[in-house]
Order: C-alpha cells, then structure tokens, then sequence
C-alpha cells in the first residue's frame, strides 16, 4: 500500500482490503489452496454427471457404488497400494453385480441395489473395526476431510475429473440419445451395453475422487442434487449440465468458507447448500415452481368461481330483476358467509349491485360477462357431444371444467369450427 | 428385390418364445400393418427386423443385407409408453438424432443436417414448435416428432410402433397422409397396430400374427372376420404351459 495517499483514501482502500481478505485470507495456506481445488474439481465433476444419473433415474445405484468403495478402502490399506485403486474396483465389481443378480433371477434392480450395497458397505465396516489403524479414519472415509487433501489425492482427482469431463464432451451426443431413446441408439448400432457400463465407470471414478472432499455418505448428494436442481430449471440437456456445474462451484465454494470461518465440515455444508438451492427451484423455478403453480391455481379457482356466481345470478334473475341471495346460496353450494364476502367482492368490483343486502342483480358488466360464461359453456357442450362423440349426458359436467380455462381466442375458434350452431345439445339457446 | 426378408424366424423372451418360425416377405414401396392382439409378439417382430434381439433361429435380411450392414436403411418411430417425455431435450434436438447415424461418431452438425431437420419438421407442420421441452406437446405432436426424427433419417424403411395410440384424429389423418406420401416417393412403411380400426384398411397388405404368423396379404383378402378370429381368438396355451415347465 501507498504510504503517501491521503488519510481518507488510505481508510477507504484499508477497508476494501478487509473485505476482499474475508474471501483471499483462507488461501493464504496451502492446505486450503488444494482443498479448493478439490472441492471445485468434485463440484463440477459430480455435477455434470448428476444430470446422467437424474435422467437415467440411478440415483439408487450411485448411492450403491458410493458405499460399495468403502471394503475396497480397506483392502487397499492392507495390501499397501493406493486407496484410489481398491476403491474403484470394489465400487465397479458391486455395479457389476447388481447387474448380474437383476439380469440372472427375478429379483428387480432396486431391490438388488438394496442386498448388494448392504452387504458389500457392512464388509466395509467389519474390515476397517478388524485393523483398528491410526492412519486410516473411518470418520473421514465417511464424511470426507477436505483439509486433509494431499498433493497425491489431489492429482488423482484432476486426472479423473479430466477423464470424465473429456468422456462427456465427446460423446455428449451418443450419450443424449443412449439415455433418451436406448432403443434407437442400438438401432443406429451404438454400442448401448458398453455406454451403460461407460456410465458406470465414469460414477465409480467420481465417486472415488469424491471421498476425500465429501466422503462415502454425502457424495451421492453431489451426484443427485445438482442436476435435480438444474432439472427443474431447464429444458436442455447441455444447459442442465451447465447449470448444474456452476451449482456445484456455489456448494464447493460455500462448504470451503463455512468450514474455514466457522470450522462446521465441508462436506456436509457443501450438500446442505446445493439441497438449499434445490429447494429454491423447487419453489421458484420460473418453468415449474410449486409456488407459482399454487398461485396461478387460486387465481383459476378464484375465477371460477366468480364465473360460477355471475352465471347462477344470471339464471335465477331471468325474467326476474332481482336474485335472492340465499337461492344464489343454493345454487353455488356455499355457506352464507363465504357468499355473503363473495358479493361484496363482485360488487367492489362492478360486477353486481347489492339491494338491502338480501337481493342482488347483475351489472351490464356482469351480465356480459354471465352471458359470455354461458355461451362458453353451451359451445362446450356442443363441441363435446358432436366433435367429441360425447353422450350428451355427460357432456354437462366436462363443459363446466372446461369453461373456466378457455380463452376468447378458443370461444371463436370453436364457435367456426361449429359454424355458429344456435343451440346446446339440450335444446337451450346459445347466444351470439 | 425385398425389403425385407424374413425366415424361419423364432425370439424369446426368458426361454418363452414369443415369435415362433414366421417367414414373410416385405415388397418395397408399400405400407404393411402388423396387426394382432396384445402380447402377440408385434413389437419383438420390429425389434428383430432392426437386429436388436437374439434370435432363435431364422434370418433376416434388409435389401438383401444383414441388419448390421443395413442400420442405415432403416428407421423407427417408438411407442410412446418408451419415452420419458420429461427428459430434458426440446424438438429440435430429437429431430437431430435422426442425423446421427449419419454424422458419425463425435462429429457435430453441419448446415446440411440443420437444413435436413428444419425440412422434416416442416413436413409434419411442427417447424413453430422446435424450441418446445418435448413434454410440452399434446400426444398427436409428440407423434409427429417422432415422425420428424424418422424422415429425417433419410431411410428407405420405417417402422412405426403403434403410432395412433393417444393421437388426435387430425394427427392420425396426417399421418396416414404422409404414409402415402412417403409410400410414393419410394419408401417402405411397416406399422404396428393392436386394434382393428380404420385406418388398417388404408394400409395396402395386412401381417397378422399372433406369435405365428397367421395370414397376410393384400388388405381386402385379409380383413375377414374369421381370419381375424384366428388370430385374436386361441393362442397356443397347450404350448405356453408346457414351456413354462421348462
């Protein structure tokens, strides 16, 4: 820093300092270094292949291989060779397996998934209590230790990360079209068998390079969540896999600051967080989010039922001036309070006039509105039984639904389509 | 020469066969029914042709060519129930596939093959829907799809799988239409049908089998009511249950 800058810049640029350090000062060690390294290789691998494994519906299977590599850990100690290695083969031979058992019996892949994984995690276990080391963790096998990451694991992973990402780019379409349409894909003569268990391989080789950061238990959360998130937002397969690796960077990124300033575990923050960003889409996403879908649902009930009370006025004033408001009552189905909020609504908005609150009639604008509903409804009816080849009968109670979700632009396509028919098929006018 | 040569052909599934020795030919330049009731061994016959099953026993051949020579001949449009149509691709891209056999591996698509796609939807009237998930289609679109991928293939056969199943009667008028179209340009069409609806009597010879092949023909020699007996009435259950024992 400058010494002869004035006091107030000095101040100025001092602060900007401290902010900046929240996000620089962890990496002033290199042990942080690797794990962010780590963790953002996992992040976008696991990622990326989530989406695979979202569309082809293995999310089971991932969590199989996943604990299946925890014997392989074992073994791999005992005989003195890398971790990497005795994982990846106990992971690959337990998918392997729960394919034959499928492919050989009766049993179905979920419920081989189920004995398979079991089985092979609680070997896992009986191993790893029988050598009792002090240079093996079981706690760090199972929840991932970032901060521990060697320079070893470290080029292990970017090898993987590499193999995966290269895999993925230059097959993306043989890929796309195996996971879309296997049959066509085999019609092509694609080799199916061999990119079912290319997938695989790939999951294995992930899932391995993701003990160190998340560990055996959490990593399928790394390998669902992200491309179930990026589902929900997007329609394309390559959008889906970008997006759910920039949501992979956030969660890896996350887990790494929590876990520094708040010495909380990584691999549990990094899931908590992409399981978070799942739940916004779940609720958000602009194409399917469960909030707007409610919202846009109460809107059609509320109309509906606007529409509902503006024809039922319209009917019992026939020929009257006026309709009473406990038949109104009667015919909508609805206790007199809610009706009686109701009317004042449709009044506010010029829809009806109240009469010494026990009477009502329909406004011109309501009227046009009733009269319209009920066109609406007869042209249903009409488009039902003869287009449809619906017996009138029934022809009533399918109208209604239909009525209330119909645009004007549909109005006068049907009423074409009919060539302007003058009556329902109960006999009743439609109006023009 | 055939288009399709089939002998002595048997497929099973599990040990039960499914197809047992049927031998038919195909001529090219015409549209052929496979009809018969469910479980009668329609699809698997489809499959066959297409050389993804083992067979039993039996030969088939595509103009003459073993299937894996030929992959480039043939197209099919599949079954709706096979498709996940909330997968994530839109229009364009599954009218892509079509183009793949011919790209080769790893390669992408050139102007050509987008040129190829845009035709193909335009033929089937679904050029303003190419950006659309394909969930978002009412079930007479996703059919044209389908058929767009199909044509796109630029096969001299296709095989369609139960293509009027939940399709519009606009949808089932427009595909007839372009089978005939398709027929005069010089195609072979081979369609799956479980039902004996009308537009069996568009197609110009009728397969019917029910796991053997039990007649087929020009159309009006094999739509009578006790050919059609015999193929929707007894299956083989003497033989079914022996198999079983197996």
């Amino acid at each position: 820093m400058a010494v002869d800058l004035p006091c107030w810049k000095r101040c100025k640029q001092k602060n900007k300092m401290v902010f900046y350090n929240y996000f620089i000062d962890p990496f002033q060690y290199e042990f942080m270094v690797r794990a962010l390294i780590a963790s953002l290789l996992v992040g976008v691998i696991s990622s990326i292949l989530s989406c695979y494994l979202v569309v082809k519906k293995w999310a089971l299977l991932g969590d199989a291989i996943s604990h299946a590599v925890l014997p392989g850990v074992a073994i791999a100690f005992l005989l003195k060779i890398p971790f990497f290695i005795g994982a990846l083969v106990t992971g690959v031979l337990t998918a392997l397996g729960i394919g034959i058992v499928s492919k050989y019996s009766k049993i179905k892949e979920d419920t081989a998934i189920g004995v398979m994984f079991t089985t092979v995690f609680a070997f896992g276990i009986l191993l790893m209590s029988l050598i009792r080391a002090k240079s093996i963790d079981l706690y760090h096998i199972l929840f991932g230790n970032v901060l521990g990451v060697s320079t070893l694991d470290l080029i292990l992973t970017s090898v993987t990360g590499i193999v995966v990402l290269i895999v993925i780019i230059v097959l993306f379409k043989e890929l796309l079209l195996h996971a879309f349409d296997p049959i066509m894909a085999a019609s092509i003569g694609l080799p199916v068998t061999f990119f079912h268990y290319l997938l695989m391989f790939l999951l294995s080789l992930t899932i391995v390079a993701s003990l160190q950061t998340v560990g055996i238990v959490l990593v399928i959360a790394m390998l669902v969540t992200p491309g179930a998130t990026a589902y929900l937002l997007v329609k394309r397969m390559s959008t889906m896999m970008v997006i759910a690796a920039f949501i992979g960077i956030i969660s890896a990124l996350s887990g790494l600051y929590f876990s520094f300033y708040f010495n909380v575990a990584s691999g549990a923050m990094m899931v908590l967080v992409a399981g978070l960003l799942f739940l916004l889409a779940f609720l958000f996403s602009p194409k399917d989010g469960v909030v707007w879908k409610t919202i846009k649902k109460r809107k059609v009930a509320f109309n509906t039922r606007v529409e509902d009370y503006l024809t039922a006025i319209y009917r019992i004033s026939n020929g009257k001036n006026f309709a009473g408001v406990e038949k109104v009552a009667e015919i909508v189905g609805e206790k007199t309070n809610k009706v009686s909020s109701m009317l004042n609504r449709l009044s506010k908005q010029n829809l009806i006039k109240l009469i010494n609150g026990n009477k009502v009639n329909l406004t011109a604008l309501g009227n046009k509105k009733a009269v319209f509903m009920i066109k609406v409804h007869r042209l249903w009816e009409r488009y039902l039984a003869d287009k449809a080849d619906i017996s009138p009968e029934y022809v009533h109670d399918l109208a209604h639904k239909y009525e209330h979700l119909t645009t004007k632009n549909m109005v006068k396509e049907m009423d074409k389509l009919l060539k302007y028919p003058k009556r329902d098929p109960h006999g009743n006018i439609i109006p023009k | 020469m055939n288009a399709i040569d089939v002998k002595n052909l048997t497929v099973s599934y599990d040990k039960n066969p499914v197809i047992r020795s049927i031998s038919a030919s195909i001529k090219p330049k015409q549209v052929v029914g496979v009809i018969g009731p469910n479980g009668a061994g329609k699809s698997t016959f489809l499959k066959a042709i297409m050389g993804l099953l083992q067979l039993d026993s039996g030969s088939i051949s595509v103009f003459g060519e073993n299937i894996s020579k030929a992959r480039d001949k043939v197209a099919y449009v599949p079954q709706r129930s096979e498709i996940d149509w909330d997968f994530p691709v839109i229009v364009r891209d599954v009218v892509m596939m079509g183009r793949y056999k011919h790209l080769g591996w790893v390669r992408k698509p050139k102007k050509e093959d987008h040129k190829i796609v845009d035709e193909s939807l335009q033929q089937l009237g679904m050029q303003d829907f190419s950006e659309r998930q394909i969930g978002e289609l009412s079930g007479g679109q996703q059919q044209r799809v389908f058929l767009a991928r199909a044509l796109a293939q630029q096969t001299d056969i296709l095989m369609l799988d139960e293509p009027f199943v939940g399709v519009d009667a606009a949808t089932e008028n427009s595909i007839l239409d372009l089978m005939g179209k398709l027929k005069d340009v010089g195609k072979t069409i081979v369609v799956v049908n479980h039902d004996l609806s009308n537009v069996v009597k568009r197609y110009d010879s009728l397969m019917l089998i029910n796991q053997r092949l039990v007649a087929y023909g020009k159309t009006k020699d094999v739509f009578k009511q006790d050919i059609i007996n015999k193929a929707y009435g007894g299956r083989l259950t003497l033989l079914e249950e022996v198999q079983a024992k197996e």
